[in-house]
């Protein structure tokens, strides 16, 4: 087969492969702030898989600000891949969510401002992976790339000496 | 089987990068040795293209999903240079997808790669003691594809299991690991099918391609 005939069909083979299987196997966890009142705060953590499945009884560790090695609470999602929980709104710093289900999982962080007009509130400041929300064809466009990258490193190494 | 960031403490992640440069070294020596390295590189580079694409491809075993790895048909067909290959396509799955992690790329790299490292050698052995005959390079293939990848679930299990921050409750997260090794046992059957029909393949139209099998 023609060099140019090789490609067209490694091309066509991805583009029928790929679409269909999608990645299942990295973790989204994404946390919105509820309720914003002064005296009280509820952090909702929402983890899924990439394939959208939920990470029904994760492992969620809170780590409060400035206390990296001990737990403020830990807990479990539910079947939703959900928990809440409610930081203390005279803790102001970043607090730290943790979840892992079957050596999966990420962390996000949320910020609870301390002083000036903004006290109290909450913002989520770091999201485990904020990239991760690509769409299809920017995943086959960036896996094509890679796949071309490799075979075209094999055909600058297969080439005839001389 | 990639384990992504924030899972691990940091020790573990530093000890995964020492033992994946030393495997890095020890491979690198190991190729240099040999009469002409840059024939190896289309094929290791090839095949480092079919690693990084096959995670994408997910087998279903309830409770879990689980990807192909492949890391036994690396080891079966590259030898020496699987460790490298499998090190450029979980770099590239990191970065891009997010699939793994780049603090965790020594563990991974490890936990996949030194399997590799086992079964290249093992069939390489096997290829120089046994008579070359199509039942025994079938057996060797299944052999190599299916240990690789029970000893990648073992390694995998092991460094989750035994990391446990002492946050997480251990016996619900060993319940949880203990059920991914175990689904693990049919993608190693499948891939032991696979590579040994990759084998078989390669020794009718290409025995060259395969490690050790030159003549």
């Amino acid at each position: 087969m023609t060099l140019r005939g090789t490609t067209w069909v490694i091309l066509a083979a991805l583009a029928v492969l790929v679409p269909r299987v999608g990645l299942a196997h990295g973790a989204d966890v994404a946390a919105r702030v509820t309720r914003q009142v002064a005296v009280e705060l509820a952090v909702v953590v929402e983890a899924t898989y990439h394939s959208g499945r939920p990470m029904a009884g994760a492992q969620v560790t809170v780590l409060a600000p400035g206390a990296p090695d001990e737990p403020w609470l830990v807990g479990q999602c539910d079947a939703e891949g959900r928990f809440e929980f409610a930081p203390p709104v005279d803790r102001p710093g970043t607090w730290e969510v943790l979840v892992a289900h079957q050596g999966h999982g990420g962390r996000v962080s949320v910020e609870i401002a301390g002083e000036g007009e903004d006290a109290g509130s909450a913002v989520v400041t770091a999201e485990a992976s904020s990239t991760a929300h690509l769409s299809v064809l920017q995943r086959v466009v960036m896996g094509a790339c890679v796949v071309w990258g490799l075979i075209g490193t094999a055909l600058f190494f297969s080439r005839r000496r001389g | 089987m990639h384990i992504p960031d924030g899972i691990l403490p940091g020790g573990v992640c530093a000890a995964g990068y020492l033992a994946a440069g030393a495997a890095t070294a020890l491979s690198l020596a190991v190729v240099r040795r040999q009469a002409d390295p840059h024939q190896v590189v289309p094929k290791a580079s090839t095949l480092t293209a079919v690693f990084f694409v096959a995670s994408w491809i997910h087998v279903p075993i309830p409770p879990a999903s689980v990807h192909l790895v492949l890391n036994g048909l690396l080891g079966v067909v590259l030898g020496p240079f699987a460790f490298l290959a499998i090190l450029v396509g979980l770099f590239f799955q990191a970065v891009l997808f997010q699939h793994g992690g780049l603090t965790t790329l020594g563990v991974n790299a490890t936990i996949m790669g030194v399997p590799a490292l086992v079964v290249g050698a093992l069939f390489g052995l096997g290829a120089r003691l046994w008579v070359r005959s199509s039942r025994w390079a079938a057996v060797f293939g299944f052999v190599g594809g299916s240990l690789a990848t029970v000893l990648s679930a073992l390694g995998f299990a092991v460094v989750l299991v035994t990391t446990v921050p002492a946050a997480l409750d251990p016996s619900l997260r060993s319940t949880g690991v203990t059920a991914l090794t175990i689904a693990h046992l049919p993608l190693a059957a499948v891939e032991g099918v696979f590579t040994a029909m990759v084998v078989l393949f390669l020794r009718k139209v290409q025995p060259d391609l395969l490690h050790g099998w030159r003549r």
